[in-house]
């Protein structure tokens, strides 16, 4: 009889750690994050300092992966189907991003907690949406966009080549309201708009010629 | 017998509880998080607003983002003279949090290309 009890009350406790440490810390067990979704979580250092995710992608395609963390360290591991790491952000903030070009099948995300205490994050998957070609220094792509007031919005530029070096506007139809001019391969801005209506984002090349590819999320 | 059954359904619905009251417990902590994280975040941007130059036009057809918005109105020339008065103007590289340098040196780096099927 007590024996039973026992059994019964190490189950509970078990049950409950596991539901309150959260269900994807291992690859096993990571939780799906749809491609083009913005998924959100919370690790902690102590108890659930990793939270796994995995996405599937349909076809070959050039995706980011982000991490828009509130507060302290986190870090961001991206994987393939068979759990080879192949990009991994590290930086000392808490927002991460890798980014390339992906096969078709599973993909897994690591996002670890570095720092001490908790911190409750946005986790995105995004699949271009358009790519283009800059055709040398000073070319640029104008592209129009509807944005609704209060949303947030994550837009990522990316490319692979050493030699170009595309920047990324937000605009209305007569100002530039925000920039990004990163000399790495990536370029970001992320806008929560207080007014609806269309908003232009313009690639423009600061040097060299190449492809490029656009990516926005928005939630 | 009856005592053993009873504990058994005793302690399954002990666990059932439990688990329940976990899971409405963290949901709560999380909504409230959200609701925090929303209201610090809003408006944030990870950006500069850069000065406007005037700058001759240089045309560039616009297009629409495949999955989103409707209609055309073409950028202003002034919208394009901006962008190309910020290109020219390129400053040092601002530090924005999703491009911060690691912290220590890792296998890899941020940029990754799985080789195409054969």
């Amino acid at each position: 009889m007590h024996r039973l009890l026992t059994a019964t009350l190490l189950c509970v406790v078990w049950v409950t750690a596991a539901l309150a440490s959260g269900e994807n810390d291992t690859p096993m067990g990571a939780s799906t994050v749809s491609l083009n979704g913005i998924a959100r979580g919370t690790v902690c250092k102590a108890g659930d300092s990793v939270d796994w995710w995995k996405v599937y992608t349909e076809e070959s395609t050039e995706i980011v992966v982000f991490l828009d963390g509130v507060g302290g360290d986190n870090d961001l591991y991206f994987y393939n189907g068979t759990l080879d790491l192949e990009a991994q952000s590290t930086g000392s903030g808490s927002d991460e991003v890798v980014y390339g070009g992906v096969r078709k099948g599973w993909h897994y995300i690591k996002v670890y907690r570095y720092s001490s205490g908790c911190s409750d994050y946005y986790l995105g998957v995004l699949s271009a949406d358009v790519s283009g070609y800059l055709r040398g220094t000073g070319d640029i792509d104008v592209y129009r966009l509807y944005m609704s007031a209060g949303t947030t919005y994550w837009i990522f530029l990316t490319d692979h080549s050493a030699t170009f070096d595309p920047d990324l506007y937000l605009a209305t139809s007569e100002h530039v309201i925000a920039e990004s001019d990163n000399t790495g391969n990536i370029d970001v801005i992320k806008y929560t708009p207080s007014v609806f209506g269309y908003y232009y984002i313009a690639v423009g090349s600061a040097s060299g010629s190449g492809y490029y590819w656009l990516f926005v999320g928005s939630r | 017998m009856n005592l053993k059954r009873l504990s058994l359904v005793f302690g399954i619905a002990l666990a059932l509880g439990l688990a329940a009251w976990a899971q409405a417990g963290g949901l709560e902590a999380l909504l409230q998080s959200i609701r925090a994280l929303l209201g610090e975040k809003g408006g944030q941007t990870f950006l500069d607003f850069a000065p406007i130059g005037d700058k001759t036009l240089e045309t560039s057809v616009p297009q629409e983002l495949p999955e989103i918005g409707k209609g055309t109105a073409a950028p202003g020339a002034t919208l394009l003279s901006a962008v190309k008065a910020a290109l020219s103007e390129k400053s040092v590289s601002i530090e924005q949090a999703f491009l911060l340098p690691p912290k220590e040196a890792g296998p890899v780096g941020n940029e990754f290309q799985e080789a195409l099927e054969d």
